[in-house]
């Protein structure tokens, strides 16, 4: 709609005016063909004797009229005023018509009540009464006027053979059902609209509450997490210090320990070891939920060399197992945007995981592909694989699959879902497709910037 | 070869102590200080051959200001004597590893010589304070 760049910023029941009035300007283009025909029928297809001359100069203006309101409408300020404006022109025009057609005595007086609906839609409450009220004035005026034959009484004596606007009683019944009629058309008019109104602003008001209250526990639920954040770090240094010092003692430097309390301060480290991996894991994914800010900016880095520095630091693993490892990297860098603890993160976690599901003298594979929109990382396993059952869940926090517990007795659960949310967060994809006992491959994607 | 003196800084009197244990156990006389004002104190009287370092203390930063006081290039720096004791500093798992795959260098400068993480591994300790002998 042409109009749209003056109301951007307007309330909803303004915009509402504003599409009201463009469609009764519309509506005023088929009022003028429908006088037009209807009192060129009325004369030669009826044979009533109209001043047709005079009907047509009313409905010449009216168009001149609605012309000038196709232009005001792009330009006007108040659109209530300009409603106001509309109406009250039509109200004489109106007047002017069943004047030219017969005055009290005319079957056109009945359109008044259209013009009653139109203002109750258009206008306050106030304004529709008094808009009604300038309506009653011009017909009272009329009929006494011509009653008094201060303007001469246009007499279409094919209707009315006897003419009846100069009988008084006739006159005063007209003007009592005209009142009457007029102010409760108003009347009925005006509370359907109010009634709409209300139940509209109801609507609204609701809109305004529910996304309050989802912003609300949105705000609840951050902080919560990042409660949670917080208790876990604060597990943390005492957790160090723990194994730090069990350490310590297994490794004799607390003095000679017996062999049987050798072997229980190993297991107790291991489980202390355990809980901070879990501690670790718990606070990579909730960052990740909450977006916590990244210790360390973005850089530039070089997927192949991110893969062969994590290879490095697992080589004992790998090594211990007699794992084949292929590469197949991009003979270029395949540079990504990303924060570099986010890639070990993901990294270390994959392929940690092939290298602890697969079996001795297993194969690893890793490709890298790199095209315009992405780069593609590929890692697959000859290992245990994952049932397809368990594959939907193999994200789900703290889901270990029976064959991974099977294979590895202790694990968090966490890291598949550490790495979906870190991967997510830089606009990533993550594909998991395995064969029980074949072996798995994990398909990871990161979009380029253009940039 | 003197007996090595190594002052380490840290708040935490568990970790001191997991510390503390395997470096006396080879011999090495250990001197301690609990927060970054009394460790500086103690780096200017006993000038030790070697400072270690926890980065979290007070405030999470705490042991990079020490860092930055001991290897100030300031001619008249209180702590002149220490300017070229090596630190090697202790960090949690988190704020780790530094894994340069960047082909960008850190443009920020750490006077820090190596770093050990938490929790502290007595084998992993030994060597690195070993290695900073040697240098």
């Amino acid at each position: 709609m042409p109009y749209n760049t003056h109301i951007h910023e307007k309330s909803s029941l303004e915009k509402e005016l504003v599409e009201s009035l463009s469609r009764f300007i519309n509506l005023r283009w088929i009022m003028v063909i429908g006088i037009f025909v209807t009192s060129k029928f009325a004369k030669f297809g009826l044979g009533i004797d109209l001043p047709i001359i005079p009907i047509f100069i009313v409905t010449f203006c009216i168009l001149i009229f609605n012309l000038i309101c196709l232009y005001l409408q792009k330009h006007v300020k108040s659109y209530e005023s300009f409603a106001n404006l509309q109406i009250s022109v039509d109200w004489i025009a109106l007047v002017f018509l069943v004047h030219y057609t017969g005055g009290i005595e005319s079957p056109v007086i009945f359109y008044f009540i259209f013009h009653v609906i139109i203002s109750a839609i258009l206008l306050s409450e106030k304004k529709c009464y008094l808009q009604t009220s300038f309506a009653l004035i011009l017909i009272i005026s009329l009929s006494i006027l011509e009653y008094f034959h201060v303007i001469p009484h246009v007499h279409i004596k094919e209707l009315f053979p006897n003419p009846v606007y100069d009988n008084g009683l006739y006159l005063l019944s007209i003007i009592f059902f005209s009142v009457t009629s007029l102010y409760i058309s108003a009347y009925l008019a005006t509370s359907v609209n109010n009634r709409l109104r209300k139940r509209e602003n109801e609507i609204v008001t609701l809109k305004n509450e529910i996304t309050d209250a989802y912003n609300k526990l949105e705000a609840i639920d951050r902080e919560k997490s990042e409660f949670t954040y917080k208790v876990t770090h604060e597990l943390r240094s005492p957790l160090s210090a723990i194994q730090s010092l069990l350490k310590s003692i297994e490794e004799g430097y607390a003095g000679e320990i017996s062999e049987k309390a050798r072997d229980l301060v190993i297991r107790s480290e291991k489980r202390t070891s355990f809980l901070i991996t879990l501690v670790n894991g718990l606070l990579d994914l909730i960052a990740g939920k909450i977006g916590k800010p990244k210790e360390g900016d973005i850089k530039l880095i070089d997927i192949n060399i991110a893969v062969k520095n994590t290879l490095h630091l697992m080589q004992e693993k790998t090594k211990a197992k007699n794992l084949k490892i292929i590469i197949k990297t991009t003979p270029e860098p395949s540079y990504l945007n990303i924060v570099p603890d986010d890639l070990d993160i993901i990294l270390t976690n994959l392929i940690d995981n092939s290298v602890k599901y697969t079996e001795q003298e297993g194969t690893i594979s890793i490709n890298s592909t790199i095209t315009d929109k992405e780069v593609k990382l590929e890692i697959s396993d000859t290992g245990i694989g994952i049932t397809t059952e368990d594959l939907n869940k193999i994200f789900n926090e703290f889901y270990r699959s029976k064959n991974a517990k099977v294979a590895e007795l202790r694990g968090t659960g966490l890291g598949m879902s550490i790495v979906k949310n870190l991967i997510k967060q830089y606009g990533g994809s993550i594909d998991v497709q395995s064969q029980i006992e074949k072996g798995t491959t994990v398909t990871i994607s990161f979009p380029i910037d253009k940039q | 070869m003197a007996t090595q003196k190594i002052l380490i800084i840290d708040d935490d009197p568990d970790i001191v102590e997991a510390m503390r244990m395997p470096l006396e156990a080879n011999s090495y006389n250990v001197i301690t200080a609990s927060n970054g004002k009394d460790g500086l104190q103690r780096a200017k009287e006993e000038v030790p051959d070697l400072i270690i370092l926890d980065v979290m203390m007070e405030t999470d930063t705490e042991g990079f200001h020490v860092a930055y006081e001991l290897k100030s290039e300031e001619p008249d720096s209180e702590y002149k004597n220490c300017k070229k004791t090596p630190i090697l500093m202790i960090t949690a798992i988190s704020q780790k590893k530094g894994m340069n795959f960047s082909p960008e260098k850190d443009d920020a400068f750490l006077p820090v010589d190596s770093f050990i993480e938490k929790p502290v591994q007595p084998k992993d300790l030994l060597a690195k304070v070993r290695a900073s002998g040697k240098q």
